[in-house]
């Protein structure tokens, strides 16, 4: 399917295609793709892939999304569910969920919402150290609930 | 508005329900689904498949189109493209070897 055209390689040997949406496109419905995706626009769609996603600076994404990874340099507003990780860049702003194994919030970072590290409870079993602080940090993670689920 | 030469590629696995508006070329290797509305130029690639009204400056396709086009300036269907419905447009390009069905209307006075 890809193979003539202007997609330099093939789709699926090399994950060489990258969808890059300019800063002046507005997409909303639902979006679906299996390549990287760069989101310099406003994307209102439904996002679900099973490659990387990128908001840049003058990104924003307004929905909820479901990708391998994610970087969020621009504006998220809704709830990422990743496989691999998420990582909210300095100069990036989210409201939302985020689930994910791996999540990282850079110093600088705007960042309103739930965190569901999947893998928590195993972490906490395979290293019994962190037991002790863990139960202080629950209640407080417990504490920021209500007023998240008040913002909404 | 004009000079910057930027263009948003819809790359082939890239599947969108819905709609997009947009003030730069646009292409589209992947499928879409519902209504595009474009400022520049808009090409439905080879690999794209497109079932939408279109609303656009210039048209050009080279793979499947489903849809409704109004353009301000010109459409082609090019030889490897194929579309089904109504084009609206000062210009239009069929070339040999493209398979088209629908109305056109050049708006002749």
């Amino acid at each position: 399917m890809a193979k003539e055209n202007g997609a330099k390689e093939n789709g699926n040997g090399k994950p060489a295609t990258t969808t890059a949406i300019g800063p002046t496109i507005i997409i909303k419905g639902k979006l679906r793709s299996d390549e990287d995706l760069i989101v310099k626009g406003r994307v209102e769609a439904e996002i679900s892939s099973s490659k990387a996603l990128l908001v840049e600076n003058s990104g924003i994404i307004k929905a909820n999304i479901k990708v391998k990874s994610a970087r969020i340099s621009g504006v998220m507003v809704g709830n990422v569910v990743a496989e691999e990780r998420v990582e909210i860049a300095p100069d990036g702003r989210m409201v939302g969920d985020l689930t994910a194994p791996k999540i990282i919030i850079n110093d600088g970072a705007a960042f309103r919402g739930r965190i569901d590290m999947q893998n928590f409870d195993e972490a906490q079993d395979g290293r019994p150290k962190s037991e002790p602080s863990a139960p202080a940090k629950m209640p407080a993670t417990g504490g920021d609930q209500p007023s998240a689920a008040a913002a909404k | 508005m004009d000079g910057d030469k930027t263009a948003t590629v819809l790359g082939p696995t890239v599947e969108i329900e819905g709609e997009i508006e947009g003030e730069e070329d646009l292409v589209i290797q992947g499928r879409i689904q519902g209504k595009i509305v474009s400022r520049k130029d808009l090409t439905v690639d080879s690999s794209g498949k497109v079932e939408a009204s279109i609303s656009t400056k210039n048209l050009a396709v080279s793979g499947m189109l489903v849809g409704n086009v109004t353009a301000t300036e010109r459409v082609e269907v090019r030889k490897e493209g194929k579309m089904v419905g109504d084009i609206k447009a000062p210009r239009v390009v069929i070339a040999d070897g493209a398979k088209f069905k629908g109305n056109i209307e050049m708006g002749v006075d």
